[in-house]
Parts: structure tokens; C-alpha cells; sequence
């Protein structure tokens, strides 16, 4: 037993790429306090909504206790504020957003201060931050007459507020949105910006790196980066890879994404407040409403939601799912067909026992072939909960680059190092690493002959040239510049020397 | 470290204990942290430099690193109520939810990679001109190894990334000790296959 395990854990001693990899990995560092800090506040506060027994008993028996008086009072102050303004100037008056509703627990950060948990009615002031916790849902009413619902595990900030203007960012999660007739209303994402007239969408970003965008009703034109808007419109769902190429990908949404818990349940809200629902009324999916005062059925928030994603490529698909909710299950089952949405049994391709798993590749396909992909919790042999339906197309392989090359000019100039580069033989690469090397240096430097350094340089149709303005008088450095492919260096420049004058 | 973590917890007269060696939390802690803000933290102490450096040398970027680190978390606090010590150690438990936040980060981005290695504390390496040639093998090693099958992959990121044992890969990955082995030595035969062009010839 001694001898095998010696034997295992030595396995590898010698082998080149192993001791190379030892060799060039770096040494351990620290987080910064910063992110740290960011981290323990996003963990307490999920601590702190998972907690039990958030509100005591009678609190809430109090609470209504007090709203008649609270009336009361608003009505005094109101009047007060009717009769003292009236012969006064008019001023600019401070905007604010108010949390309509909520289930759970739900935290909001006003600029300047701390995260607290909210109440109904709470204002909300531009700039504020506002999160629901895991089962939790808000409601934010805006002051024109949209509106927010996030639902469990989001976050959003309230950007701006105007007369008929409202801009929020969507953080995390999700987000479902009624926009009021004759607003500009704005979501942002990064550099994705989405604006609305009078319409009713949904923003998600559950699964790692992607943000979905549904339309319920009318149309919302999405700005990716500098790229021209792209309308999304009723029944249709984009879905965007937030990665460095930021690809996207448009169809008709569904009846499975609509049906969809946290989706479903904010639609149905806001058929509650009385608006129409288009999507939803154009495939006929009953909203079953109930009066208002009737019980209300469960948070379906509580129930297991799959969320699912695919990426398509040449080589074939790459899978990303999200479980979110309640539900006792013991494995995870991928299904897959070309000609229907997929189901049990027939459709099973993998099954996974181990259900923190979050993602997979499916590499037997067929290019150009049609795939619908679904994933189902099981229990025993009856799925708990299917995934939304994602429908992936694989594309043609496309032709090997060219032979590439680099040619690179440097120059000193009056604030650094100016570097001019051009490429041939390629036109499809992921971007830049620039490295520099001291080659001579003065005494004493801090930078002595052979200190180096390497800088990677976001790919960009214009961006061919690069001023290395960390260079010091008195030295001289080598450079050359590498053309990235598919995240490897596919070919470097040669070498040029800068001398940068003594001063 | 180790002298002053204990030196806290006696101060709030809890007993938690961590394993010699293993630094393993103890089953209160780990239970404790589920609604205890302090328990939270000491965990955090114990396992964040340790899952935020696996991360960052597989990811290769400080600020990637740092928010898969955040995800790990979170995930492991959501779903601590479900942990059983008696299936997995709760480093074996972490280690995996950190593979698999590692692997969607892989699936979920493009093959390209904006590194500033300035930011990544990487930036100076000492050795003349083999520093710029050590950094540039160093990302174009990730970049090889995100191009493995992923059971390769795997086991690589865990044994020279993550610094753990055959036994402990083996454990993680739910295989035996000599599957694990196999895996590794070929995982590095695939990876010197793939490393035969490029910036890395010559030195695998």
C-alpha cells in the first residue's frame, strides 16, 4: 500500500511538461482587499436572506396597526405641502423610484450609505442599489409609471430618473420590465444597452457570461457596443455571449422559456396590474389570475427552476445550466433532438449523478445540423423539473487562416514609445501581446538590462499601434509585438530596439 | 497564521478546530457558517487564499480570478445546508464546485484572453530574456491546456494548479488512485503534443 502510494504521488516527478509547468507558474499572491471585501459583503448578505424568522410575529400585525395613522399623517403633510407651495416658485424637483412590492428579503444601498433591508414604500433615490435575496423577489415602481420586478438573486441599480426618462442597470439575475407609454427607458449591461418605448421585457444573465433578452410585448432595440441596434420584438428572444467578441444569437422564444418560472411569474404580475401580456395572450398561455384578496398560490420561486445555455461551434456545443429553488433530486439528465423538443426517455444523451455539476460539450454532432438541448432534474425515474429549450445550429467549419506575419516600427517620441504594426495573412485573431525587454539601462535603474514585461492588447479592427508610455530616459528596449489566435501566439514580429534619449 | 486564527476563535470561546496538516474545518464551523457572520469569515480565512490561487493560476487573470473566487462562495454558502462530511471532505466539496466555476468561466468566455500581466502581479520576472519568453509560456500553457479534453484538463488544473495530491485528485475527481495517475501523465503527454509548435518548443 506504502509503495503505491509513493509510486502515485511521484508519478510525475521528471516529466518535462510537469516541472515546466512548476517552473512557470506564478507564486501565490492575495486577493485584494478590495474584491475581498466585495465578496464577504455579496456572502452576508446572502446569509443574512437565508436566514430564518426575518421578521417577528407581530411585527407585521403592528405594521398594519400603524398604516391608518401613517395615512393619516402622509394626508396632513400633503395638504401642508399643497397649501405652503401654492404662490411659491417652482424648483426642481428630486425624483425618486419606490419599492412597490416585495417577497422575502430584499436590501437596497443608497449612494453613500450601506446596504439595509428595505420595506414597501422605501424611496429609492438615483444611483441606489437594490438586491433580492435567494426566494425573494421586488418590485420597484418608477415615478412616470414604469416598472421593475426582480426576481430571486438579482440586482439592479437605479441609473437615472427623469419626466418621462428612466435608465437602470441590470446587475445580476433578472429582471423583467414594464415600461409606460412615452418613456425612454434604458437597461444597461456592460457595454450592452437596451431602450424601450411603451413595452414589456425580460434581462437575464443566470448563466455564466450570457445575457438574455426576451421580448413580451412590442419591440426593444439592443445596442451591443458600438454595433448598430438590433430590434428584438415580441416573441423573440436574443441571446448575447458576453465575451470579448460578444456574439449574439436571435429566435422565436419558447413556450417553455415563457412558461419558466421566474419569467412566467413576473409576466403574470403584471397582467395582475391590468396590462396586456403579448406574448403570453398571443400563444394563449393562461395567466390564471386570481382576484385580488384570493390567496395567492406559492412563490413558484421557491420551486426548481433550470436555466439553460448552449454555444454553438464547429466542433460542437457547449452546454451552461443554472439550478436555482427547492426540490429534492438526484440527477441531472441532458436530452437532445433534432426533430422536437426534446424529452424522456428517449431523447437522453447524458445523466449526471453529481449535480453540482453546471456544464457540458456535446462534440457528436453533425455540422450544419439542428439541435433542440433540454435539461431535466430527475427523481428516481420522474423529472422534477425540465430546462428551458435551447436550439443550437452547428456552423461550417471555416478555412484554416492564412500564414500570418507581423511587421512592426517603433519609435521614441516626446511622451514614450510609440509602436506601428501591421498585419497579413490574417484577418480573423484575438489581438496583441506586446512585449519589452531592457536591453541597456544606466546604473542603478530600476529597471536593469533584462527586466521585461508583456502587455495583451484587446483585438480591435483599428488598433494597430500602441504607445509604451512606462519607458524611462537613458534606455534602451526591445520590442515585438505577437498576433494572438484562438488565445495563443500564432506569430511574432522581429525585434526593434528603442533607445529613449537621456533628458 | 495558524497560532493567531486559534488565538481569535478562543477569544469568542467557540471551539472550532482545524486539522493539523489538512487544515480542514471542523463540522461546526462549517455548520455555523451557514448563519453566523464570524463563522463565515473564518472559513473564508481558511479557504480563500487557497481557492483564489488555484483560480488565478488557471485563469491567468487577477480580475477573472476574483470574481470566480466570489462565485465559488457563494455557491458554497447556498448550498453549505446540503454538505455531508461523510461523503466528501469539505475540501474535496470546495475543490470541485471551484473546478466546475473554473470550467463554465472556459466554456462561457471566447478562446481570447485581454491579460494585462501588470495586473496580475506577474509582471517582472527575473533571467534576462527568458522573462519575457517565461511569461508568454506561461499563458500560452492556459491557453494549450483550455484546448485539452476536459477530463485532462481537470486533472492537470487540480494537481499543478491547485498544488493537491494524486490521492486528493483522485478523490475529487471520484476515480481511483491509478486512474488518476493515467489521467495526469496523460494529460501532460497530450499537453506536450499540443506544445510541439509554437512558443513552447523547445522547452516541454
Amino acid at each position: 500500500m506504502h509503495r503505491r502510494i509513493k509510486y502515485a504521488e511521484g508519478v510525475d516527478s521528471g516529466h518535462p511538461v510537469a516541472e515546466a509547468i512548476r517552473e512557470l507558474r506564478p507564486p501565490d499572491s492575495e486577493m485584494s482587499p478590495e474584491a475581498r471585501e466585495r465578496m464577504m459583503d455579496r456572502l452576508f448578505f446572502v446569509q443574512r436572506s437565508m436566514a430564518p424568522g426575518k421578521e417577528k410575529r407581530g411585527a407585521r400585525r403592528w405594521r398594519y396597526a400603524l398604516v391608518p395613522a401613517a395615512a393619516l399623517s402622509l394626508l396632513a403633510v400633503l395638504l401642508f405641502v399643497i397649501l405652503f407651495s401654492a404662490g411659491q416658485k417652482s424648483v426642481p424637483q428630486r425624483r425618486f423610484a419606490r419599492l412597490a412590492d416585495r417577497d422575502g428579503y430584499i436590501e437596497v444601498r443608497q449612494p453613500g450609505e450601506g446596504w439595509h433591508r428595505v420595506e414597501e414604500g422605501e424611496r429609492l433615490e438615483v444611483g441606489c442599489r437594490i438586491r433580492s435575496g435567494p426566494r425573494s423577489y421586488a418590485s420597484v415602481a418608477f415615478p412616470e409609471g414604469s416598472a421593475m420586478r426582480l426576481t430571486d438573486g438579482s440586482e439592479a441599480r437605479i441609473k437615472s430618473l427623469g419626466a418621462r426618462s428612466v435608465a437602470v442597470e441590470h446587475m445580476e439575475g433578472g429582471t423583467y420590465h414594464r415600461v409606460r407609454k412615452g418613456t425612454g427607458y434604458t437597461v444597461v449591461n456592460a457595454d450592452v444597452s437596451l431602450r424601450a418605448l411603451g413595452t414589456a421585457f425580460n434581462v437575464e444573465n443566470r448563466v455564466p457570461k450570457q445575457l438574455e433578452i426576451v421580448t413580451v410585448e412590442n419591440a426593444v432595440e439592443v445596442e451591443v457596443g458600438s454595433h448598430e441596434p438590433i430590434k428584438v420584438s415580441q416573441g423573440e428572444v436574443m441571446v448575447i455571449a458576453m465575451t470579448g467578441e460578444k456574439k449574439a444569437e436571435m429566435q422565436p422564444v419558447s413556450r417553455e422559456r415563457l412558461e419558466e418560472e421566474r419569467l412566467y411569474t413576473s409576466a403574470k404580475k403584471d397582467a395582475q396590474a391590468g396590462n396586456s401580456t403579448g406574448i403570453y395572450q398571443e400563444l394563449d398561455v393562461t395567466m390564471d389570475q386570481k382576484p385580488p384578496g384570493e390567496p395567492q398560490p406559492p412563490s413558484p420561486a421557491s420551486k426548481l427552476v433550470i436555466s439553460l445555455g448552449a454555444v454553438a461551434s464547429e466542433t460542437g456545443v457547449s452546454l451552461n445550466w443554472g439550478v436555482s429553488g427547492e426540490g429534492d433530486y438526484d440527477a441531472l439528465v441532458l436530452l437532445r433532438s433534432e426533430t422536437s423538443t426534446p424529452s424522456l426517455p428517449a431523447d437522453e444523451i447524458a445523466r449526471y449523478s453529481d449535480i453540482s455539476m453546471t456544464s457540458a460539450t456535446d462534440n457528436s454532432l453533425l455540422q450544419e445540423h439542428t439541435y433542440q438541448y433540454r435539461l431535466a432534474a430527475i427523481k428516481g425515474s420522474s423529472a422534477l423539473a425540465y430546462s428551458n429549450t435551447v436550439v443550437v445550429t452547428i456552423p461550417k467549419p471555416q478555412p484554416k487562416p492564412e500564414p500570418a506575419s507581423v511587421s512592426l516600427a517603433a519609435r521614441a517620441s516626446y511622451n514614450g514609445v510609440l509602436l506601428e504594426w501591421s498585419v497579413a495573412g490574417a484577418n480573423k485573431f484575438g489581438g496583441f501581446v506586446v512585449e519589452r525587454y531592457v536591453e541597456k539601462a544606466p546604473s542603478g535603474s530600476a529597471t536593469p538590462p533584462g527586466s521585461s514585461s508583456v502587455k495583451r492588447i484587446v483585438s480591435s479592427d483599428v488598433l494597430y499601434s500602441y504607445m509604451d508610455s512606462s519607458v524611462a530616459a537613458g534606455h534602451t528596449y526591445s520590442y515585438r509585438v505577437g498576433l494572438l489566435v484562438d488565445g495563443a501566439v500564432m506569430v511574432y514580429s522581429r525585434a526593434v530596439s528603442v533607445e529613449v534619449p537621456a533628458k | 497564521m495558524t497560532d493567531g486564527r486559534i488565538e481569535k476563535l478562543e477569544e469568542r470561546k467557540r471551539e472550532f478546530v482545524v486539522i493539523p496538516g489538512k487544515c480542514e474545518p471542523d463540522e461546526a464551523l462549517v455548520r455555523e457558517a451557514i448563519t453566523s457572520p464570524d463563522a463565515l469569515e473564518e472559513l473564508c480565512d481558511l479557504y480563500v487564499p487557497r481557492i483564489y490561487n488555484f483560480v488565478l493560476k488557471r485563469v491567468g487573470k487577477v480580475q477573472d480570478a476574483e470574481d470566480i473566487t466570489s462565485t465559488v462562495f457563494e455557491k458554497v454558502l447556498l448550498k453549505l445546508e446540503s454538505f455531508d462530511s461523510r461523503k466528501a471532505s469539505f475540501s474535496t466539496w470546495i475543490y470541485r464546485i471551484s473546478i466546475n466555476s473554473v470550467t463554465d468561466y472556459y466554456r462561457g468566455r471566447a478562446r481570447r484572453r485581454e491579460t494585462s500581466l501588470e495586473d496580475s502581479g506577474l509582471e517582472v520576472l527575473p533571467g534576462g530574456d527568458s522573462g519575457v519568453e517565461r511569461l508568454g509560456r506561461y499563458l500560452a500553457v492556459l491557453d494549450l491546456l483550455d484546448g485539452l479534453p476536459s477530463k485532462y484538463q481537470e486533472a492537470l488544473t487540480l494537481r499543478y494548479f491547485g498544488g493537491l495530491k494524486v490521492l486528493e485528485v483522485a478523490e475529487l475527481l471520484g476515480i481511483s488512485e491509478t486512474a488518476a495517475s493515467k489521467r495526469i501523465l496523460r494529460g501532460l503527454e497530450e499537453l506536450r503534443r499540443a506544445a510541439l509548435t509554437g512558443v513552447l518548443e523547445g522547452l516541454l
